[in-house]
């Protein structure tokens, strides 16, 4: 009789084990897929022209040169997961103007999520959601 | 009874998270919204982006060739254009696109209801200013201004089935509405195409096609034109299947010996139009109405411009002055949000 009771005991503590081990993988999967840093901070795709030169992560702090010959340069900075011109040898300096973009402040900007540079060419927009 | 009640607990706790990861990877079959395409191009002497929401893979590269051939019928500039034909034509009649007649029966039109504070016939005083290029911040000659001030008279453009008739000497520029006309045409060319959300911004036309994806309304910053940098804004207005257009004093133009020389020009006299304002938002339901009436409504002052606003119905304006006062029209009471007051 006692052996037949502990059985069942045994069962039911490695059900809630299985079942603890589940719960943790669930809030893991959860865990990455919102803290993934794609959408904790965004991606921006930089176009010359009507191109794309580069994609880049605003996860990872760094600078960009585009570098179009005949003196055309700019220089785009990644820094604490916003994205600006940083410098540009455009005559107007109006993209170095036009400030930092990030996913808490593009709809507080006039060009919302876009970086223009006119007179170079080069845009820089950050990337709302997954693009097809 | 226990151990059926921890299998039933397991089973739900596996369910549940199977379907919370399907959830989203299989949203394009559960969701309806298309995915978000955007574009860069340059048209217009000026920038153009497209953001819609469409699973058609060709629509923007298809919507760039539009821009194309719209730049090159009414570009100022290049040679063979209709505009250009027109400008050219030295009182002759020159047959021009439909599309060409359209913007200048609607340009017409704006004229005569402003009693020529618009005019598409400004262009000779325009010519004579350089707020752009290497001529910067140097002011025309005054006899020359004058001059050229007084051939602008719309009334003398002459536009019927076989084309356009301008008088010699007389010139077109339809800086002021050209932008506007095209915006509308691509935001219906892509409606045609499906699109059922989506923002386009012309050289700073803003345009939304239908609300966002989740059904909320666009939120457009409103530039500030006293701001010190490019982006900072006076406020915010929500917005669907509407345009935004701004006016003002810091777009193009120059200080001079403390005086503001900007490209809004007094189409009586050919000099920049000098009141209060430093700058007009105008909202209305299409690019061409915000686009026109933004200039306009510039040119009458907070006052007169609020009272023609106010009598049109559908149109929406927010008004800045160089005293950095903020003032807008009734219909945007519970639509537009002071910046201090955005999260």
């Amino acid at each position: 009789m006692a052996e037949n009771e502990k059985k069942p005991l045994m069962k039911k503590r490695d059900l809630f084990i299985v079942a603890a081990l589940l719960l943790v993988a669930v809030a893991g999967m959860a865990a990455v897929k919102f803290l993934s840093p794609n959408t904790a901070t965004g991606s921006a795709k930089i176009y010359v022209g009507s191109y794309v030169y580069k994609e880049v992560s605003l996860g990872e702090d760094q600078v960009i040169e585009i570098d179009q010959g005949n003196d055309i340069v700019n220089h785009v900075e990644i820094k604490d997961g916003a994205i600006y011109m940083s410098d540009s040898t455009c005559p107007d300096q109006q993209c170095v103007g036009q400030g930092e973009i990030s996913m808490d402040n593009y709809e507080q900007r006039v060009l919302r999520n876009w970086i223009v540079c006119l007179p170079n060419q080069v845009t820089v927009e950050l990337t709302l959601e997954d693009e097809g | 009874m226990k151990r059926r009640f921890l299998g039933a607990l397991l089973a739900v706790v596996l369910f549940s998270s199977l379907t919370a990861c399907g959830s989203t990877e299989v949203r394009p079959i559960v969701s309806p919204t298309p995915a978000l395409k955007s574009q860069v191009g340059f048209y217009f002497d000026t920038v153009v982006t497209m953001q819609v929401y469409t699973d058609d893979e060709t629509l923007l590269a298809d919507a760039q060739a539009e821009c194309q051939r719209y730049d090159n019928l009414l570009s100022k500039t290049a040679e063979g254009s209709d505009v250009w034909n027109i400008n050219h034509a030295e009182g002759q009649r020159v047959p021009v696109s439909d599309e060409t007649r359209e913007i200048l029966d609607k340009a017409l039109d704006y004229s005569r209801r402003s009693d020529g504070i618009f005019d598409i016939t400004v262009e000779p005083c325009v010519a004579l200013w350089d707020f752009t290029g290497e001529g910067m911040g140097l002011l025309p000659d005054e006899a020359a201004l004058s001059q050229a001030a007084a051939k602008v008279d719309w009334t003398q453009v002459d536009v019927n089935e076989e084309g356009v008739l301008l008088p010699a000497g007389m010139t077109i520029d339809l800086g002021a509405i050209a932008k506007g006309y095209i915006t509308d045409r691509i935001a219906d060319f892509l409606r045609a195409r499906g699109v059922e959300s989506g923002f386009l911004n012309f050289g700073g036309n803003v345009l939304t096609i239908g609300r966002k994806p989740d059904g909320s309304e666009w939120n457009i910053g409103i530039q500030d034109p006293l701001g010190t940098r490019d982006q900072s804004i006076v406020g915010a207005a929500k917005v669907s299947d509407q345009a935004v257009v701004t006016s003002g004093i810091y777009e193009r133009g120059f200080d001079l010996d403390g005086v503001r020389y900007h490209h809004i020009l007094d189409t009586a006299s050919g000099w920049p139009v000098q009141n209060e304002l430093a700058g007009v938002s105008v909202i209305a339901g299409d690019a061409f109405d915000a686009d026109a009436l933004s200039t306009t409504v510039f040119a009458m002052g907070v006052e007169k411009g609020t009272a023609f606003i106010e009598s049109l119905s559908g149109i929406d304006a927010i008004f800045v002055t160089r005293d950095d006062v903020v003032t807008w029209t009734s219909g945007l009471n519970d639509r537009f949000v002071l910046a201090d007051q955005v999260s």
